[in-house]
């Protein structure tokens, strides 16, 4: 018995060290941050695959497209500007969720419903995720889920030194799982989504995010503006009716 | 004409009932307007009714009340099965383009598109899906009435599998599952609600299989029990189980009752003597008798379990478990006797026998009891080490088996463990890896009552009612391959080293036609003590 125990622990350690069959230098960056969980009930099958983007999974990300379709450099950084817009990480905590179907057609409906991020001991439900998984699946489907970044009432960046979160996903998205819940689980201690926002494109999303409040700030301008003027306006009547009065 | 009708006493309902603030209410919308063919579209899709396609396209000019009326009425009675994502966000768009106008016809916006919410949601909707899977086996070795038929050809519907589900709203879900086929009367296999309670609590209520070991068994694309959980993946009965979570932990409680065990289900001890004659119950040439003490009757149980489970990090978790299956005192306890006219070492659980025969003479209860831990190590992505160690403390009732039917005399306390490396496809670059190694008491009971090692050759290690025979070992090799989104193989090894020493070979090619028509043809070989070989074809249709 032990010999057999160790003959698997040293096949492991050997595996764990050895560098995947053909596997391109971003692939375990890539691997490390989609979770996959499989299940299947005599007859029927379901994968579901969750990605976190991470800063390190996107420069991965991104470096993979690169080399797979030879960028140039204003190429990539175009690329990485298209998707730090799609991700929205100034204020949300962006996955992907990817399920393939091989068995009975899965309902999720009301998706946003069925899962859940907990960060230390609160759960925060998804701001925004595409409605396509409120659909039947009968083959494959991915789209985003967006998590809230930030506390709304404090507005501390809900990542802040937290080592390891956990998605919650419902079992009752589909009779194939059994357990009434499933987790999917990434440790983040070391994820710096500053770390990305370089380069041109992190310009780019600088100015995009200016040229934003700036029109925020306008909008508020001409508001207080308005609001002045009707002030003003008041304030003039109030005089105008008062030296009505002085006179009288 | 009705329908001008109408829309007149609607346009002066309105304008005596449009407030002030409405501007310009009789505003015509332009025949170019996108609305027409918004509404005309849903018609022609069947999403509303009484608006046939082209209602819009004549010389009528519609204001925007009257549109307004059109869009509450699509509203009011648009079909929800037959409303896809486009259809719905059609009616969205409606409503945010004629929301004044609907608020001054007294149709509150906000509902409408809480109902729209809904519609997209799929909140009050059924939903249908399911499968209906074919076999045909050549070759295989079997006993029909008595003989031995060498191989044989069995053509049949393996199964059919009908869910359905309502989210009754967004604490409340049902499910229920029909199924038949293979031998099987179609009938209620599952039906549940999943209850989402307050301080985080979700509990599922009803027949639902509980699986707390999914994570330690290896299966086909499908999962056709080629390996399954020793203590958990209960069978439907009727049970409560909760869920609580907590950081990065779970705390599980489960309780079932089992009031339809029926009699002779639960064996407690049995044994074997030969027979050479014919069989009085006119089953054909006998050559023993099996008898067996049987918890019969009044075999109602309870099942409690217990689970609690923690993530250290995304490379480690550990859970303890508790599991027990109680018996009332009440169950009652006989002895049947049956007639066996199997071949000498051949497939013990194809044998025909004849008609058990009661005598029910005292009452007993028998427990298993069952604590383990699980442990998983992710050493990198796509490798993961597992092990799980059982501890079983089992009635004595139930160790009595070996005693009386072979002079063996069971461990009451038995154990078993097992460890597994699995790599990911993604990692070898062609295949999967599943390696699993076992080693189990003699004794050891699976309290689900068989076997969890297949449906082809698993079953030869412990006797029909999931004890083990004597001290087994057990090696796995489970290597799948999927080449392509169509195409699909696996290669699985079995050996067991027990009461009977044999091995098991199984190739399979499966072949997806469409995403939802799949093809299987594989071949079986029994080795070892047993010998046997054969094909099988399956085809699946998933809707």
């Amino acid at each position: 018995m032990r010999r057999i125990l160790f003959s698997i622990v040293v096949v492991a350690v050997f595996l764990s060290l050895a560098v995947p069959v053909g596997a391109a230098p971003y692939d375990e960056v890539l691997h490390r941050w989609q979770k996959t969980q499989k299940f299947t009930d005599r007859g029927d099958a379901l994968s579901i695959t969750v990605t976190y983007f991470s800063s390190e999974y996107i420069e991965a990300l991104i470096q993979s497209e690169a080399d797979k379709n030879l960028w140039t450099a204003d190429e990539m950084d175009l690329h990485k500007y298209q998707l730090l817009k799609t991700l929205r990480l100034d204020d949300t905590i962006p996955v992907r969720f990817h399920f393939e179907v091989m068995g009975s057609a899965v309902h999720m409906a009301p998706f946003g419903e069925q899962l859940k991020l907990r960060i230390g001991s609160k759960t925060y439900n998804p701001v925004d995720y595409d409605p396509i998984f409120n659909f039947r699946v009968t083959e494959s489907v991915e789209g985003m889920v967006y998590f809230p970044r930030f506390d709304e009432k404090t507005g501390k960046d809900l990542l802040a030194g937290v080592g390891t979160i956990k998605l919650e996903l419902s079992g009752s998205i589909s009779l194939t799982i059994k357990p009434t819940k499933v987790d999917f689980i990434w440790d983040v201690a070391n994820d710096d989504p500053s770390r990305i926002y370089t380069g041109q494109a992190g310009g780019r999303l600088e100015m995009d995010r200016l040229i934003k409040r700036l029109a925020n700030l306008n909008k508020e301008k001409q508001e207080c503006e308005k609001r002045l003027g009707e002030l003003d306006s008041e304030i003039a009547a109030i005089e105008i009716r008062m030296k009505e009065l002085q006179q009288q | 004409m009705k329908r001008f009708a109408a829309l007149v006493a609607v346009l002066a309902l309105v304008a005596f009932a449009a407030p002030a603030f409405a501007a310009n209410p009789f505003m015509d919308v332009p025949m170019n307007h996108w609305a027409y063919d918004a509404v005309s579209q849903l018609a022609s899709r069947g999403v509303v009714s009484g608006y046939p396609d082209g209602a819009f396209k004549g010389e009528w000019k519609a204001t925007r009340y009257e549109m307004a009326s059109v869009v509450a009425r699509a509203l009011a009675y648009v079909d929800m099965n037959k409303a896809s994502k486009q259809d719905l966000e059609l009616l969205k768009k409606l409503v945010v383009e004629f929301k004044d106008e609907l608020d001054a016809l007294g149709v509150k916006v906000d509902e409408l598109d809480a109902r729209v919410a809904d519609l997209e949601k799929g909140v009050g909707k059924w939903y249908f899906s399911g499968y209906l899977r074919m076999q045909q086996t050549f070759g295989r070795d079997i006993m029909q009435g008595g003989v031995l038929k060498e191989d044989d050809d069995s053509w049949n519907v393996n199964r059919f599998r009908w869910n359905i589900k309502k989210v009754i709203d967004d604490k409340v879900t049902m499910n229920i599952r029909l199924q038949g086929g293979g031998g099987e009367d179609l009938g209620v296999e599952l039906a549940y609600l999943t209850v989402k309670f307050p301080w985080d609590i979700t509990a599922n209520i009803g027949r639902f299989w509980l699986d707390w070991e999914g994570d330690f068994y290896a299966t086909d694309w499908w999962g056709f029990a080629m390996d399954d959980a020793y203590i958990t993946d209960i069978r439907p009965t009727m049970a409560v189980s909760f869920n609580k979570s907590f950081g990065m932990g779970d705390f599980s409680l489960y309780v079932a009752h089992d009031d339809n065990a029926g009699p002779g289900e639960d064996i407690l001890a049995k044994g074997r003597f030969p027979f050479f004659g014919t069989d009085p119950e006119g089953f054909g040439p006998a050559v023993g008798v099996d008898w067996a003490l049987a918890s019969n009757l009044t075999s109602d149980r309870y099942i409690y379990g217990a689970r609690l489970n923690f993530n250290f990090n995304e490379m480690f978790s550990l859970a303890l478990n508790y599991m027990k299956y109680d018996y009332e005192d009440n169950a009652g306890v006989g002895v049947y006797y049956t007639f066996w006219n199997k071949q000498n070492g051949w497939l013990p659980n194809v044998v025909a026998y004849g008609p058990k025969n009661y005598f029910q003479f005292a009452t007993l209860a028998a427990d298993v009891e069952t604590i383990w831990g699980d442990l998983v190590i992710n050493f990198k992505p796509g490798i993961t080490l597992k092990g799980q160690y059982f501890m079983q403390d089992n009635d004595p009732a139930w160790q009595a088996t070996g005693l009386l039917g072979g002079g063996v005399a069971y461990d009451d306390s038995p154990s078993a463990w097992k460890a597994v490396l699995e790599i990911d496809q993604d990692v070898l670059g062609f295949t999967s890896l599943w390696l699993e190694y076992a080693q189990l008491d003699a004794g050891f009971v699976f309290p689900n009552g068989a076997s969890p090692y297949g449906w082809m050759a698993g079953d030869y290690f412990c006797n029909d009612y999931g004890q083990v025979e004597a001290d087994t070992t057990l090696w796995m090799v489970l290597a799948m391959q999927r080449w392509s989104e169509k195409w699909g193989t696996y290669v699985r090894y079995l050996d067991v080293d027990g009461s009977q020493d044999y091995n098991n070979w199984t190739v399979a090619v499966t072949h997806w036609y469409t995403p939802s028509l799949a093809f299987e043809l594989g071949y079986d070989k029994l080795g070892g003590d047993l010998d046997d070989d054969f094909i099988w074809l399956r085809t699946t249709v998933f809707f």
